[in-house]
């Protein structure tokens, strides 16, 4: 029936556009061509060994420490990194997610929420709260929380 | 020579289409036989007949050329399509070998280096700094996010090594003509494989059973071959 040729002929192609695939991920390896995804990557990963580790590590110690904290709308947000961590009392932060709570309205007559990336002895994890709800950090299983992507 | 180099990429392109598309009419020929020396009775045949006298041998060539062209289109899309689907199917075994004919050549080496230049920085920063619970709290944690991000990096390589070899390596002459040789060579044969398998398995039937066995095929040819005599 001929299928032996055929099989043959599928992988031949298959090898071909591999080989061809194979010559330009060399190119990119060497720097020959630019590869957005790539520079875009490496340049992450420059900024997470430089910054972000750096920044994780300092705050790791504490039972809870805030690394970001936005009052935001989806056009517009303020950062209330520095109002979290001052309301942080014996390792935890209750509170009301509110324009007064804040001292400040982003966006006026639109409906806020607070997104908050945290650290609970050595756990990176992140929350969203809707505005007039409790802020109740950390979780009571931090472990549940998901990190950051 | 600068003419033939430039028309050359543009052949390539067209090249797999229309020989997957003459390789279905072939098939079809071979399933309708149609009688070309007689007037279909049917309006839209009869119409095309018509229209095949009027324009001559040359008009009817480049008809087909063009129908054969569109139908190897939708032929090439139907096996990427496949051959995208079999390629997101993990290999079930972890064999590696699965399947041979799906490309995974992937730039991974810039990939790689950023990725434990990532891993490395928790261990160089954190080391005798925080308690070992904590370090192997943020080390899950930040393990986490280099998968993800490692991961998004691998899916936009696979992305980008999909792009035509133009928009890639065409500024690369040198590069240009090898990947654009190979590349139109590896798909001209994946593509002809689907219509080839289909004309092999209709010329089998046809072989094992005399005129054929397929009901709607054996009316027509069969019918016709009597009629004929």
């Amino acid at each position: 029936m001929g299928w032996l040729p055929l099989t043959v002929l599928l992988a031949q192609g298959g090898g071909k556009v591999n080989a061809s695939r194979r010559i330009i991920a060399e190119a990119i390896a060497q720097r020959k061509i630019e590869s957005t995804g790539q520079a875009e990557f490496e340049a992450w990963a420059e900024r997470f060994a430089g910054e972000r580790v750096p920044a994780l590590v300092s705050l790791a110690g504490a039972p809870l420490s805030i690394v970001s904290a936005y009052w935001r709308t989806d056009n517009a947000r303020v950062d209330v990194t520095e109002i979290l961590q001052d309301k942080v009392k014996d390792g935890k932060l209750e509170m009301k997610a509110t324009n007064e709570a804040f001292g400040n309205d982003p966006e006026y007559g639109k409906t806020k929420r607070l997104e908050v990336e945290f650290v609970s002895h050595g756990i990176v994890g992140s929350a969203t709260f809707a505005e007039e709800s409790t802020v109740d950090l950390p979780p009571p299983r931090p472990a549940s929380v998901a990190p950051v992507s | 020579m600068q003419i033939l180099g430039n028309i050359l990429p543009g052949f390539r392109d067209i090249r797999a289409p229309i020989i997957a598309g003459y390789t279905w009419l072939v098939l079809a020929w071979l399933l309708i036989r149609p009688d070309i020396h007689r007037r279909p009775a049917d309006a839209a045949f009869g119409s095309l007949y018509d229209l095949g006298h009027d324009v001559g041998r040359l008009g009817v060539a480049v008809g087909v050329s063009v129908a054969a062209y569109l139908i190897g289109s939708v032929s090439q899309g139907v096996t990427d399509a496949l051959a995208t689907l079999v390629a997101d199917i993990r290999d079930p075994l972890r064999f590696g070998w699965w399947p041979i004919w799906v490309s995974r050549a992937l730039p991974l080496e810039r990939i790689e280096r950023a990725r434990e230049r990532a891993d490395e920085a928790l261990a160089d920063i954190a080391h005798g700094v925080i308690g070992e619970a904590t370090y192997r709290n943020l080390q899950s944690s930040l393990s986490i996010e280099v998968e993800t991000r490692t991961n998004r990096a691998l899916s936009d390589a696979r992305k980008e090594l999909g792009l035509p070899a133009t928009l890639l390596v065409g500024d690369k002459p040198e590069l240009f003509a090898e990947v654009d040789r190979l590349r139109s060579e590896g798909e001209l044969r994946i593509t002809v494989t689907l219509p080839l398998a289909a004309l092999c398995t209709a010329l089998g039937v046809m072989q094992t059973n005399g005129c054929g066995s397929w009901d709607g095929f054996r009316s027509l040819s069969c019918s016709r071959r009597e009629a004929a005599k």
